[in-house]
């Protein structure tokens, strides 16, 4: 059976048009891709170097990718908390591997760690952890008002 | 719409642009434009909680650039987000207080909203190291 996170984040998303994960590592507990930087998230124009905010909006898909894994049946979940530590930002064209793992699930709330490195020398760019509610209703705050009227 | 309405500090970037981050009408408030390449669930159209996390810590690197300079060496130590509310497919408001400028640190709060200040739909605190 196919990972959902290989689904869930095909180029038929608005945000992984922009992304283009090669999934390296696919089991029920984790989670890894390969990518390279895009300049679309380039904030030191002159250097290639990319904003640190690149590095959470990849660790926060890849973390929750991995926890859709490890679900028996496909629910929705959303980030509860993340703790990022950023070693170092990102340069555009680097190859880069995002790996996360499920640490554990208890009273639908998973944990996860993930790290994002250099592909090919291993060197840490940003590792996190962080909380992911299983389950969530996900209803948008537009539905909850016109079902509060 | 003025893409320099506070700080004519705020130089434009791919990520900037990409992230649609504009500095608002007060000091210590941001504006991301909703675009639709924000998404992060599409069956309920929510922003992405990374594209919020990225506006979070753009928002205190802002902050800390406007306080001391713009010529000020800011790099992003660590974030801590909390995610509060389901969002929708709006533009997110930001302010951002700092928390305290030290020598070679600082630490920065922002809250973000969509509709009211009064229901955020996340919050964050940034380390930041200054110089070096």
């Amino acid at each position: 059976m196919k990972h959902p996170a290989t689904i869930f984040f095909s180029p038929a998303h608005p945000l992984f048009s922009f992304i283009h994960f090669e999934f390296i590592e696919t089991t029920p507990q984790s989670l890894a891709v390969q990518f390279i930087a895009g300049k679309e998230f380039v904030h030191q124009g002159d250097a290639g170097i990319l904003h640190s905010g690149f590095n959470t909006l990849i660790l926060d898909s890849v973390m929750g990718g991995s926890v859709m894994g490890s679900l028996e049946k496909m629910q929705p979940i959303a980030t509860v908390n993340l703790r990022t530590q950023h070693s170092r930002r990102a340069i555009v064209d680097e190859l880069i591997v995002c790996a996360a793992k499920v640490e554990c699930i208890e009273d639908q709330i998973a944990v996860v760690s993930g790290q994002i490195k250099n592909a090919e020398n291993g060197q840490i760019i940003a590792s996190a952890i962080g909380s992911f509610m299983i389950g969530t209703r996900a209803t948008p705050l537009a539905d909850s008002a016109v079902a509060a009227q | 719409m003025n893409k320099r309405l506070f700080d004519p500090m705020l130089k434009n970037s791919p990520m900037q642009d990409w992230l649609a981050f504009f500095a608002g009408d007060e000091k210590g408030k941001y504006l991301l434009h909703f675009k639709d390449h924000h998404i992060g669930n599409p069956m309920i159209r929510s922003v992405h909680g990374g594209v919020t996390a990225s506006m979070i810590e753009m928002c205190a690197e802002h902050m800390i650039l406007a306080e001391m300079g713009e010529h000020t060496n800011v790099q992003l130590v660590s974030s801590s987000l909390d995610y509060l509310r389901v969002s929708k497919d709006t533009d997110i408001h930001a302010r951002a207080n700092i928390v305290r400028i030290g020598r070679r640190l600082a630490f920065v709060d922002v809250w973000c909203w969509q509709d009211d200040e009064n229901t955020p739909i996340a919050r964050g605190t940034c380390t930041l190291r200054l110089g070096s």
